[in-house]
């Protein structure tokens, strides 16, 4: 007995686009270095939003000290605005940008 | 001021009697900065809080970006619930005593208290030099009172970390 098909839903050609945008990692989640947030609340607030381990806290933190910023994330659209977002709430200054930009 | 872990988890907090009535006064300063809307509060504590920086250049515009502020406003009002309790609990303004602050409490406190420094920062503009202990030392006024209570949270920060 041959099994009923079902017609694959139509994806129109920009549908499709918009998908794969969704789910490519495009975006960078930059954190800025500013004068008043502390070193450790730093490390602190990267491993609970973030999942960072100590070492790679103390790492990012130190790019941010040193460098004047860190990319924390490389993350799709939604992921990365989640981020940026949950930093901006514990007070850090953070950005999105595109990979390609 | 010593902080400990208290056997639930929580943090014990015992403060001198000017060490209560300077927290005291740093929460309800909080308190009231939380309720405000972000358009009305202070134009230099709004950036730090609701800054709009690389909004647009991401292409969160328009309600998205009102949207985008909106709920950084609900978390510091959800911030300001704990402040209620915590004020009850903190001992009456110039009177040495403990704080209790919960397990699941420990995080917020935090990020309350690095707001208010924030906050503090913003009102005066304060940069990287200004924020040196000398600085503070020199500073006279309203301005020498913001860096008093931006030093003292630092260092309560810096012990509720640690523990």
């Amino acid at each position: 007995m041959q099994a009923a098909t079902t017609p694959p839903p139509e994806v129109l050609p920009g549908q499709e686009t918009d998908l794969s945008e969704a789910f490519a990692k495009g975006w960078r989640v930059v954190v800025w270095n500013d004068p008043v947030n502390l070193m450790s609340y730093v490390v602190f607030v990267f491993m609970r939003v973030l999942g960072f381990n100590e070492t790679q806290a103390q790492k990012h933190m130190l790019e941010v000290h040193e460098q004047g910023k860190s990319v924390v994330a490389v993350e799709t659209r939604e992921k990365a605005e989640f981020y940026c977002h949950r930093l901006q709430e514990f007070g850090l200054k953070s950005t999105l940008e595109a990979t390609a930009a | 001021m010593k902080i400990s872990r208290s056997k639930s988890g929580g943090r014990q907090v015992e403060l001198a009697g000017p060490e209560s009535a300077l927290l005291r006064q740093v929460l309800e300063g909080l308190n009231e900065a939380y309720e405000t809307a972000p358009g009305e509060l202070d134009p230099m504590v709004a950036n730090l809080w609701y800054g709009r920086a690389g909004l647009k250049e991401a292409g969160i515009r328009g309600e998205e970006a009102i949207h985008w502020i909106e709920g950084l406003h609900e978390v510091r009002l959800g911030r300001q619930v704990a402040l209620g309790r915590w004020l009850k609990s903190l001992p009456k303004a110039g009177h040495a005593g403990a704080w209790n602050i919960a397990e699941e409490d420990v995080e917020t406190l935090v990020a309350s208290l690095n707001d208010h420094r924030l906050r503090r920062a913003g009102e005066f503009d304060l940069g990287e030099g200004d924020l040196e202990v000398k600085a503070m030392e020199k500073s006279r006024g309203d301005k020498r009172v913001a860096l008093v209570e931006i030093h003292f949270l630092a260092w309560m920060i810096e012990l509720l970390l640690q523990e």
